[in-house]
């Protein structure tokens, strides 16, 4: 099953170079399943607001990131 | 790709972008753009116009989870001729949307000459859905992907080497009025790029969706009087396989070696201002690609260069001044130059 989630995530004074390997890597460290698509759609304060959609398929299943939110 | 000038002209799916956010009509923007650069990387939302594609020669067709891998530096794009595609459509609606499905893919075969070498059903209903934003932006789920994966595999078997998959997407009906209103994102959108993301993540192989609509949808679609001009492509006959398979007919493929565009041929990307959250403008911050921020193709989002605190962004009014500033960047005159004051130098 595919599902959408909005996930906070701390930004953590991350400069945007590092911002896409910040991202991933907290979606491997907190998410179960597979992160097909994602995008920051604001920022409020510190915090980067992400849209994501995810394919789970078990609580066992490790965890991949993948996309942006283009089709 | 030495001594090409490469741009990537990216428009985020769902988001209500008011260039690009209804059916192909970004494609007068991509063909400006493709006038200029040698190649330019685009994507389906960016130039599928319903039964129309109208993208010029040199506009490189890649989904976005095949995008993302190549601005990861995961993967490169090698251009092919011709693709052999396999159709993949949801089971459970009425004869007349899969016989407007068979049409238009008997049309873009004697017209198009695109080659086709299966049409599939998937065994169950997929069961996808578009998803509402607090953003007010479109995302999707599916239920059963497992079934639309079975039958992609069944594709490929037969020869596919590309798959155009439609699927009927569950949408409020309210949400196409405002839409087709142009007071809202496309329904669609989000779902679409979900299902694309899922094929191409799962076998590799240049993917694109279209949707497959109930006999109400149709009939809805080709009876709602004048839409927005941005929305008539669909208004005048919901065909929406004819743009996917024109599109795949050459899409590049992904591989991880050997191809004929890298990232690190990439000259600049152009994207919305408010679309900044994505991984190709992440990616271009990271590998130091000038990203080109237009300010008139407003969306729904608020992840602009100022608020990420970004990096080597040139804002753009407008595609007009998008258009210049790439002339610049391809003559290697810096845009900066171009406007007044001069920036004076100081010695540190």
């Amino acid at each position: 099953m595919v599902v959408s989630k909005r996930i906070k995530i701390p930004r953590d004074g991350v400069d945007s170079t590092q911002l896409l390997e910040h991202l991933l890597e907290y979606f491997s460290n907190t998410l179960t399943g597979e992160v097909l698509r994602f995008a920051i759609v604001e920022v409020i304060g510190e915090d980067l607001i992400v849209d994501a959609s995810i394919m789970v398929k078990d609580a066992r299943t490790k965890i991949k990131t993948g996309g942006g939110i283009h089709g | 790709m030495a001594n090409q000038f490469v741009v990537a002209h990216i428009i985020p799916t769902g988001v209500g972008a008011d260039i690009g956010g209804y059916v192909g009509d970004a494609t007068p923007a991509t063909n400006m753009i493709a006038s200029i650069a040698d190649k330019v990387i685009s994507h389906p939302n960016v130039v599928n116009g319903v039964a129309l594609n109208l993208a010029g020669r040199n506009v490189l067709y890649v989904e976005g989870y095949s995008l993302d891998r190549f601005f990861k530096g995961e993967a490169e794009l090698k251009e092919v001729e011709k693709n052999k595609i396999g159709v993949v459509l949801d089971k459970g609606i009425e004869t007349e949307g899969y016989d407007l499905a068979v049409n238009t893919i008997n049309a873009l075969r004697t017209v198009g000459g695109v080659e086709i070498v299966c049409v599939l059903k998937t065994k169950e209903e997929t069961m996808t859905q578009a998803v509402k934003t607090k953003s007010n932006s479109f995302v999707g789920e599916i239920e059963h992907e497992q079934t639309l994966i079975e039958a992609c595999r069944e594709a490929i078997k037969q020869g596919a080497q590309a798959l155009a998959i439609s699927l009927n997407i569950k949408i409020d009906m309210k949400d196409l009025k405002a839409y087709f209103d142009g007071k809202g994102a496309n329904p669609y959108g989000g779902a679409e790029a979900v299902v694309s993301h899922l094929v191409s993540a799962t076998f590799g192989l240049p993917a694109a969706h279209a949707p497959l609509l109930s006999k109400y949808e149709i009939y809805r679609e080709t009876h709602s009087g004048t839409v927005d001009p941005r929305a008539a492509a669909e208004a005048i006959g919901p065909a929406y396989l004819g743009s996917v398979l024109r599109g795949l007919d050459r899409a590049p493929r992904l591989v991880t070696q050997g191809g004929d565009v890298r990232v690190d041929d990439v000259d600049a990307i152009i994207l919305p201002y408010t679309c900044m959250g994505g991984i190709p403008a992440l990616a271009a911050q990271k590998w130091g690609i000038p990203i080109i921020a237009v300010k008139e193709n407003t969306t729904v989002m608020k992840a602009t260069p100022d608020i990420l605190r970004m990096k080597n962004v040139v804002v753009a009014e407008n595609y007009w001044e998008t258009g210049g500033i790439l002339a610049a960047m391809k003559e290697g005159i810096d845009p900066l130059e171009l406007r007044r004051p001069v920036k004076k130098l100081t010695i540190a």
